[in-house]
């Protein structure tokens, strides 16, 4: 089975999202910051894939993606960020990072679904 | 300035978000003051600093803050907490804030929700005037999105 680390300091956003995975066959991981992700994949944690959000208190989700990104032993994650975060200049900010693929929020479950597929982990 | 392009763009994002966040479709009615003063609310508000400087607030009934809340969560209306509530308005205040901050000047950064919640109550961010406020109804429940533009 496919895990995900699901990161956003609202639990009704984690809980949307991670009833989309689930029905994609996917185990759930969450934090409500970037900081308590990085705890978690400090203490071994190995997700194949993290949902994050920009907006976020202690840790920002661009943050988050600079630490993961600059960590070699991290490579293999997909990253997929989820935000209100609508300005271009960011969202190319973002992809520079080391962003995979990127979904603003309002979306669908099927959208949300879409962005899984492209990212092509199974 | 804002002309009646922006007012209808204003009004589309926060259509768009209620129908693709929750599936439900709103309305734009005339304002009733007896019914905010008389029944419980749900207040969710959003700082923006950057190129334009200013808050957007989400006002709904305690009822329909409630069915926001079991919509994103995925349960009964009446398991719902008040945390619960205050999570769930305050992730769609985020997102209405998102969206229309890309309406207006920019660069600009959002500020972490912050939400209340009781009966009888007046909200104010202190040194802001109203850019434009919508009266909205869901299923005969009330709420109210408003862009508060600082002084």
């Amino acid at each position: 089975m496919f895990k995900a680390l699901v990161i956003d300091d609202s639990r009704a956003m984690r809980t949307l999202i991670g009833r989309a995975l689930k029905s994609s066959g996917f185990e759930i991981i969450e934090a409500r910051t970037g900081k308590e992700a990085l705890q978690r994949l400090s203490g071994g944690e190995r997700p194949d894939l993290v949902v994050v959000d920009w907006n976020m208190p202690e840790m920002n989700g661009l943050d988050f993606v600079r630490s993961v990104r600059g960590r070699p032993e991290l490579d293999a994650i997909r990253i997929m960020m989820v935000t209100a975060e609508t300005e271009a200049k960011r969202i190319a900010e973002a992809r520079a990072q080391g962003v995979d693929q990127y979904l603003l929020k309002p979306f669908t479950k099927d959208r949300f679904l879409e962005k899984l597929e492209q990212l092509k982990i199974r | 300035m804002m002309d009646a392009t922006d007012h209808h763009k204003f009004r589309e994002v926060v259509e768009t978000v209620w129908a693709t966040m929750l599936g439900l479709r709103v309305t734009l009615v005339e304002a009733s003051a007896a019914d905010r003063r008389q029944s419980r609310f749900v207040t969710g508000c959003i700082q923006v600093t950057g190129a334009w400087q200013g808050a957007v607030t989400v006002d709904c009934s305690g009822t329909l803050a409630r069915r926001v809340a079991a919509i994103m969560f995925g349960q009964e209306t009446t398991q719902m907490t008040s945390e619960q509530v205050s999570d769930a308005i305050g992730e769609l205040t985020n997102i209405i804030g998102g969206n229309l901050k890309a309406l207006l000047p920019g660069p600009s950064q959002l500020s972490l929700p912050a939400v209340t919640e009781g009966s009888d109550y007046f909200f104010n961010v202190v040194g802001s005037r109203t850019l434009a406020k919508f009266d909205f109804s869901c299923d005969d429940q009330p709420f109210h999105v408003s862009i508060l533009e600082g002084r």
